[in-house]
């Protein structure tokens, strides 16, 4: 065979190739990044589709809710019924920390997006990391929008292909993801939880793990310096700031270096009050409050903001929920301190 | 820019193969040597446009000094003494440019804990590939001193150095093998055997990287940087993971060099041959980053005085070439440290050679890898505590946890204090991630390795099919944020 023959036959294979997987992402669009849907359902790029959809139609919101995937099965409407002539969009992203949050309201607060209220919730996984996620939407990055199209086109996701042809009812970790409010469903979960919840608790494998306590707070200064920038943007931009910390389940809870934790705490109220809904509490112990240990029910997120705005018609336990500032943190830090021995003691 | 980008794969180089190559069916040389360079200038400010001055006044500056001394213009009736200062005056400019961007930070942490000082880090940023082409040019000036350079033009010379395919990380190229490379006239026109060489070898390049190396780097970085704690087995799934990442990361990339070179009908010397497959740490070093072992022998050891002194001399010579290459990998004691582990194997190496006894070969290359391992994890650690992290758990039987599926065939150890169910949670891994370390392990020892298979290159149906799956699954991984590990070098 000669070299030109060789070097043709190998253009060809990759041009059939190419087209193939080229065409398959962009008709099936695993990653549902080349039209726009109104329900996005499976393995979905929610930093990019927030993010593409807010560009056309932020001028409905004035308000956002932000975090993790925790606050992403908290309704909109849970907090819009507080905060009146306001209008939230719960602009959850997977596995955000607050580097993540404040990229993207560097991008909201250059794009002119209208911000009244930003509702956020902090978890402790920011202890371990609070650098932004490289994921985020090439144009939040300003990086080029048309090589983040390239490389969804031309990459392979078997996972998500198959999901989408054929979403598979034993998922169990299905997602469904309303765009015009951003909030999710666990579909699967949900309805296990509601044919048998007492059954669905005792199977559910992650309440099951027994945790050390290993994870320290080694990102102390980072945190510090971006809890200082999205105040200062806030104050700059007159947006009223909710700081909320996430209620861990127990199980998760079990993992962080307590004098760590409330190192975390203390740095965080430094910045900011806050209210903090982490530790030990009727909510955080009773696994009946969550799918799994990382994320909790929907009701969970309606107590938030019921004792956040003050709502004394929702029955919220008492141990659930505490105003903290930089006035009262040590108090409360010693408080805590010695709920956690009583809770450890009872175990 | 990144080799494995889609912005290199499809605009960068399809347009510099076509431009440089038209230009020379123009006749048009020289012009296209200059667009070279010009393109090769660009790939590098592609990262931070602010270096690409330090680069041009470093060529500027090395080629006047290197071509002086080579002509010996100006030392004509001034004698050798001039001569070498000369040369020592180019030699020192070159590594006080390379202690400032890449040691300083270093140097003032270590004084301020020497003299309980408070002096403020510089942070400077480092320029990409300042060590590679700092000794690059280092070499230059030596050969030009030792009157083994005969070219003397400035825009050969800006190609010898920027030269795209080698400039971020080597090979590192002697002057002598590639500038006859630049002047020749076949090199001016296509060559089709070179592109089908070319292509095939770079398609095996990006495997390495994008599909092994960037697979077991999930292990290595969750083991090394994440992890708070570590069983037995995740730490050595950790440290070898890590091993097989860094060979297949930088292998990877000179195969990716050697086949870009190709296309442009150049050749780079070989850096790698199978180096995990060495049965002592002195065949390790013939086999991996060969153009380093090369410079440090050439232009470090050899100038001590080599092997031609007394022993005690020559354990001195072996430690302190083997410090210097670590201080050369990067500003740290973990990366000191681990020169020093390979200069001392080196002298254990010797010693024992001259005692005479021989080892089989298994146990020679059990020693050997489990050294070499071992020793990555000083190379690998951000700091000594991630290192001792590591090391602690391969060594400790405090901590041993199995899968849960094996409890029934050993009832009896939990009483042992050995522990049953998730037993890699905190490397992410599962029992994949074991056959990785056997599927790494089968392909350094059990295949030829990528230059012996492009030197084996046989022109047909086979090799084509081979070279464009390996290329067609690298491309569809292809993950724009995954640096090769030695741009950190």
């Amino acid at each position: 065979m000669s070299a030109k023959k060789w070097l043709r036959q190998w253009g060809l294979m990759f041009f059939i190739c190419l087209s193939i997987v080229g065409i398959v992402n962009y008709v099936i669009d695993p990653q549902y990044i080349f039209k726009n849907y109104t329900i996005y359902r499976g393995q979905l790029d929610v930093r990019f589709s927030k993010v593409n959809y807010l560009k056309e139609n932020n001028g409905i919101y004035n308000s956002y809710m932000m975090g993790s995937s925790r606050i992403g099965t908290t309704h909109p409407s849970s907090v819009e019924k507080y905060e009146r002539n306001k209008k939230f969009y719960n602009f959850w992203i997977g596995g955000a920390n607050l580097g993540d949050i404040l990229v993207h309201l560097k991008y909201f607060i250059k794009e002119k997006y209208s911000i009244k209220t930003l509702y956020i919730q902090v978890g402790l996984q920011n202890m371990k990391s609070v650098s932004y996620d490289v994921r985020a939407h090439p144009e939040v990055l300003d990086n080029s929008l048309y090589i983040f199209y390239i490389k969804n086109l031309f990459s392979v996701f078997y996972d998500a292909v198959f999901l989408k042809l054929f979403p598979s009812e034993n998922d169990i970790n299905l997602i469904e993801m309303e765009i015009n409010n951003g909030y999710f469903k666990f579909i699967n979960r949900d309805l296990l939880i509601e044919s048998n919840k007492g059954n669905y608790v005792h199977i559910e494998d992650s309440f099951k793990l027994n945790n050390k306590r290993s994870v320290h707070f080694t990102t102390k200064k980072d945190f510090g310096i971006i809890l200082f920038e999205l105040n200062k943007l806030c104050r700059k931009n007159n947006i009223k700031l909710i700081t909320f910390v996430t209620p861990h389940n127990k199980v998760m809870m079990d993992s962080y270096v307590l004098e760590d934790y409330f190192e975390f705490l203390r740095v965080l109220s430094k910045y900011n009050s806050f209210y903090d809904f982490s530790g030990y509490n009727s909510v955080t112990t009773n696994n009946y409050n969550y799918y799994e240990s990382s994320h909790y029910l929907p009701k969970v997120g309606e107590l938030i903001s019921a004792r956040i705005f003050g709502d004394e018609t929702i029955f919220i336990p008492k141990d659930f929920g505490f105003l903290v500032t930089n006035k009262n943190i040590e108090g409360y830090l010693d408080s805590k301190r010695s709920n956690i021995s009583e809770y450890e003691l009872k175990k | 820019m990144l080799f494995n980008s889609y912005q290199f794969i499809l605009l960068f180089l399809p347009i510099v193969f076509f431009v440089y190559f038209y230009l020379n069916s123009k006749r048009l040389t020289e012009v296209g040597k200059y667009f070279l360079v010009f393109s090769s200038l660009f790939f590098y400010s592609w990262w931070n446009v602010g270096y690409l001055f330090l680069i041009i006044i470093s060529m500027i500056f090395n080629y006047s000094v290197g071509s002086a001394l080579g002509r010996r213009v100006l030392i004509l009736g001034f004698g050798e003494r001039v001569r070498k200062s000369f040369l020592i005056v180019g030699v020192i400019s070159n590594i006080s440019l390379l202690v400032y961007f890449k040691y300083s930070d270093f140097l003032i942490v270590n004084i301020n804990f020497l003299i309980g000082n408070n002096i403020e880090l510089l942070n400077l940023a480092l320029p990409l590939a300042i060590s590679f082409f700092t000794f690059q040019q280092i070499a230059y000036l030596v050969d030009s001193y030792r009157g083994e350079t005969t070219e003397y033009n400035f825009l050969n010379y800006a190609l010898f150095v920027t030269f795209f395919p080698q400039l971020i990380a080597g090979p590192i190229v002697h002057h002598k093998e590639m500038m006859p490379q630049f002047s020749r006239k076949q090199t001016k026109i296509i060559n089709y055997r070179n592109i089908v060489s070319g292509i095939f070898i770079f398609s095996i390049g990006l495997f390495k990287k994008v599909v092994i190396a960037d697979s077991f780097a999930v292990y290595a970085t969750s083991g090394f940087d994440i992890a708070t704690s570590l069983n037995l087995f995740e730490a050595w799934i950790s440290s070898l993971s890590y091993t097989f990442q860094l060979y297949f990361d930088f292998s990877g990339y000179t195969d990716m060099a050697v086949g870009l070179a190709l296309l442009f009908n150049i050749r780079l010397p070989l850096n790698f041959n199978s180096p995990y497959k060495a049965t002592n740490i002195q065949d390790f070093w013939r086999r991996w980053h060969v153009t380093l072992s090369r410079f440090l022998r050439d232009y470090v050891y050899i100038p001590l005085g080599g092997s031609r002194v007394s022993s005690y001399r020559i354990y001195f010579n072996l430690m302190t070439t083997f410090i210097l290459g670590g201080i050369w990998h990067g500003a740290g004691w973990t990366f000191i440290f681990w020169g020093a582990l390979h200069g001392g194997a080196l002298v254990v190496h010797r010693l024992w050679c001259e005692l005479g006894i021989r080892l089989w070969a298994w146990l020679a290359w059990l020693i050997t890898i489990n050294f070499i391992n071992i020793a990555w994890i000083f190379f690998r650690a951000r700091e000594w505590g991630d290192a001792v992290k590591v090391l602690n758990a391969m060594f400790s039987l405090d901590d041993i946890c199995l899968p849960s599926s094996l409890f029934f065939l050993f009832k009896f150890m939990p009483e042992y204090g050995v522990k049953f169910g998730d037993w890699l949670s905190a490397i992410d891994g599962d029992k994949i991630t074991v056959l990785m370390i056997l599927l790494g392990f089968s392909l350094v020892l059990l295949f030829s390795n990528s230059m012996q298979q492009l030197n084996n290159l046989k022109i047909n149906y086979k090799s084509s099919i081979y070279s464009v799956i390996m290329f067609i699954v690298s491309f569809f991984m292809i993950n724009d944020n995954s640096i090769f590990l030695y741009f950190n070098f």
